[in-house]
């Protein structure tokens, strides 16, 4: 028994090198195309309208809809953001999920809030609403106060009460620009029926601490594949600190938030596939929102973090239509009793939407650390020689070098013109250390983080309504 | 086994590296020749304008042009481009003719055969600026006019917007009717070219496009319309009250304040009032209040009393825009048994009088 733990170590290690040698190699395809998309994109040229749809009336309006925790003045500080924002119809929607008294008299202060008759629209299935506010200032504001229910539910109250057929989704951290919404209703606009989202932001600029550069590589990557080579394919997704529109009559179809933007992108995609109609969720690669430089490990963490926990709860909200097709051959009651609770996010089509991510941010990390310890633990004993331990570091830390270098010289390659050399070089180094102690801490925080939740205790007060019907159910599809 | 799985490995990541590095000097020195240039051209482009401006303010002497030409042609045309907008009538016909004499207008004809589609976008985006001048258009031809049929939108648009700047009343007909027919985008931005023909194009191109068969067109017709938020005189909106496509009705109704107000227009409105379908009705109240008829007086407190939330709304602000009848009957309301009916008419009443300052 003893006799076979070394050549069996030896084989999983060995395995597990080519394993992450193949989704290392896969992980650079996505980032060429993802440098192809932006290219043909340079090409084509984007021409800027902004000023012409400021004036428009033919526009269509936009509902900004934030959901803050508290009354804290960030959270004002927000709202006021989005008030500021350039646009010819715009309207802001706060949705306070279950606030108390005092925190109500802030908000009511704050914007000179008065109750309104306003009616709200049960589109989608929510908590119950206590009031709908408006000020009395010139400021097209609307403020909702609601039986609490979680974040999700607070965004479909926000869009139960906008109006406008377009709805805004801007990350409170992030940086955004006051002409976000114009730059980012252009691609709608260029064909309306089709589009029924669109994603746009830039990566984080590089700033001189090397904790910011790599989370600075780190955006860049994200925006080269989920934004500019998933667009190739249409599956783009959000990034952290991009904005988001998409169309309220597609989010309502869809069965409204579940989660975040990146949930709700992923909705919208899957049931867009499963009504099998043309459409398209646009990508604006335009520097009109990012997330914010992370100053210090642990503003970097955070940023990690966040971007993992949103992403699980994605995983596992597309997880539940493939687990159910492994489940439909062994027990047939419990199959009935999980599709009856079924939460898939995207019907079917979840793995092919996510599929790559999913393999670059669940699997690879899990891979990854397991050939570090089986690896370190096969050195010591004897079992693996130093041939595969390097071949293992190849896979892992030299395949993460060169895709680090790889987004930042094809970002330059598909940039008609290009970054500041001194900047660009910064990032090109800091992908060497980034990969030599970093990506291994990173994989364990990837890991860890797998298992959150999105949801923040203040806007979970009390309770958590049920989640909106899947996808599946609302349009046929394969299952 | 491992020796050759490390040593392919290394080999191709090390080429990849190699390459990478090789590629990010090339991109490096491409980088900053073309920030020299952008340096260069910055430089330059004043000392361009400046002996524009001179030449457009009446100086005949040329030379300095030439020169410019000669050595940064791309620049010089940019920065007769750059006057677009700020440059009309004579000064205008001197610039272009200036562009002629230069052949830069030729060189735009060529590059509209270019096949990047940026070249040509931008190719067509000059030649509409300088078609407004007759001899630049003989020698363009008919290269914009055709343009217009093109595939690429974006060459359609400044196309279409060349010739909604300079083209005859029949031309600028067709431009709306291709506005009708494309995309949001490209829709918006001919509506504000358009709007100065507004009252001409009522006369021809806008009623035989309202009477097509095709609803979308229609429905996007009467958006421009509303888009131009000016008077215009249409008549016949009243059979569009009655379209089976019930979002034409609608944008009928919003384009019911811009449009003489005949008898018709007002039974028409009058009756849609009371349509089972409440977004109709919706558009309807905020037609009659904005129109200010008292005789839908009746019809705005049932809706107010019967109607949906949002038709309530509507009634009710109607109504509180026809003081001193309005008010009356919102108060009416404010009384009544409707709890629902009454608050929303009390919050009417109240935001009129703050506003009217009573």
């Amino acid at each position: 028994m003893r006799e076979s733990i070394g050549p069996a170590v030896f084989w999983t290690v060995q395995v597990l090198g080519v394993l992450l040698f193949l989704l290392g190699l896969g992980a650079f395809r996505v980032l060429v195309q993802g440098c192809f998309a932006l290219r043909r994109r340079a090409r084509a040229g984007s021409p800027d309208y902004t000023e012409v749809l400021l004036k428009s009336a033919l526009a269509p309006a936009v509902t900004t809809i934030a959901v803050p925790p508290n009354g804290l003045p960030e959270s004002r500080k927000f709202a006021r953001r989005l008030l500021d924002l350039h646009f010819g119809r715009n309207e802001v929607v706060i949705v306070l999920d279950g606030p108390s008294e005092a925190e109500m008299e802030i908000w009511r202060s704050e914007f000179k809030l008065y109750q309104s008759a306003r009616p709200v629209e049960r589109k989608l299935r929510t908590a119950a609403v206590r009031g709908v506010y408006e000020s009395r200032d010139p400021i097209r504001i609307v403020v909702v106060d609601k039986e609490p229910g979680g974040a999700a539910d607070a965004w479909n109250t926000g869009v139960n009460v906008a109006t406008s057929p377009v709805i805004g989704l801007l990350d409170p951290e992030s940086e955004f620009l006051p002409t976000v919404l114009l730059r980012m209703i252009q691609p709608m606009l260029e064909a309306f029926e089709e589009t029924v989202a669109v994603c746009g932001g830039g990566s984080i600029p590089a700033a001189e601490d090397l904790t910011s550069r790599w989370g600075a590589l780190e955006s860049l990557r994200a925006w080269m594949t989920r934004g500019a080579a998933f667009s190739s394919r249409n599956l783009v997704l959000p990034i952290p600190g991009s904005a988001v529109l998409a169309r309220r009559d597609a989010i309502i179809a869809s069965g409204g938030f579940t989660g975040g933007a990146l949930e709700l992108i992923v909705r919208l995609h899957g049931f867009a596939l499963a009504s099998r109609k043309p459409y398209r969720i646009a990508f604006l690669p335009a520097p009109v929102s990012h997330c914010r430089v992370p100053r210090g490990m642990k503003e970097l963490r955070q940023m990690v973090r966040r971007d993992q926990r949103e992403l699980a709860c994605v995983f596992r909200g597309v997880e539940g239509s493939s687990i159910l097709r492994f489940r439909r051959k062994r027990d047939q009651k419990q199959l009935a009793l999980a599709w009856r609770h079924r939460k898939s996010l995207a019907g079917p089509f979840g793995w092919r939407i996510v599929r790559d991510l999913y393999l670059d941010r669940s699997v690879r990390p899990k891979l990854e650390t397991a050939a570090y310890v089986l690896t370190v633990a096969g050195l010591v004993m004897g079992w693996v020689d130093w041939n595969l331990a390097g071949f293992v570091l190849l896979s892992t830390a030299a395949m993460g070098m060169v895709q680090s270098l790889g987004a930042v010289v094809l970002r330059e390659v598909a940039q008609a013109a290009g970054s500041k050399p001194a900047q660009t070089a910064s990032l090109f180094l800091a992908a060497i250390p980034e990969n030599l102690g970093y990506r291994q801490l990173r994989n364990l925080w990837l890991i860890a983080d797998s298992f959150g939740t999105m949801v923040t205790e203040e806007q979970n007060r009390e309770r958590m309504v049920e989640s909106p019907p899947p996808v599946a159910s609302a349009t046929p599809t394969e299952e | 086994m491992t020796r050759i799985e490390l040593s392919v490995a290394a080999l191709l990541l090390g080429g990849y590296a190699l390459f990478f590095g090789v590629l990010l000097g090339l991109l490096a020195r491409r980088a900053s020749r073309v920030r020299q240039q952008a340096a260069t051209a910055e430089a330059l482009v004043p000392e361009i304008r400046d002996t524009l401006v001179d030449y457009l303010a009446g100086s005949n002497d040329e030379t300095r042009i030439r020169e410019f030409v000669r050595t940064n042609r791309q620049d010089v045309a940019n920065a007769v481009l750059s006057f677009q907008g700020t440059v009309s009538g004579s000064a205008r016909d001197r610039l272009c003719d200036l562009a002629l004499q230069l052949a830069l207008v030729q060189d735009w004809g060529q590059e509209t055969r270019s096949k990047e589609p940026a070249i040509r976008r931008a190719a067509y985006a000059r030649l509409a600026f300088v078609c407004a001048y007759e001899p630049c258009q003989r020698v363009v031809g008919d290269l914009v006019t055709r343009a217009l049929e093109d595939a690429d939108p974006e060459v359609r648009l400044p196309a279409a917007r060349a010739l909604a700047q300079s083209g005859s009343m029949a031309e600028i007909g067709r431009v709306f009717v291709l506005a009708a027919s494309q995309n949001l985008m490209i829709r918006i931005l001919l509506t504000e070219d358009l709007r100065k023909y507004s009252a001409e194009l009522c006369a021809q191109a806008v009623p035989a496009i309202l009477k097509s068969d095709d609803p979308k067109r229609v429905l996007a017709a009467l958006d421009m319309l509303v888009a131009w938020e000016r008077a215009l005189p249409l008549l016949g909106l009243h059979e569009l009250f009655e379209h089976r496509d019930r979002q034409i009705r609608i944008a009928a109704l919003r384009l019911a304040p811009l449009v003489p107000l005949t008898p018709e227009n007002r039974y028409a409105i009058l009756r849609e009032l009371t349509d089972t379908d409440t977004e109709v009705s919706t558009a309807a109240a905020l037609t009659a209040g904005r129109l200010r008829l008292r005789e839908a007086m009746p019809s705005l407190a049932r809706c107010v009393r019967t109607g949906t939330a949002e038709l309530a709304r509507m009634a009710a602000s109607a109504m509180a825009a026809m003081p001193p009848q309005g008010w009356e009957t919102l108060e009416e309301l404010a009384a009544g048994p409707s709890a629902a009916a009454a608050l929303i008419a009390s919050v009417a009443l109240e935001k009129a009088k703050r506003k009217a300052g009573a």
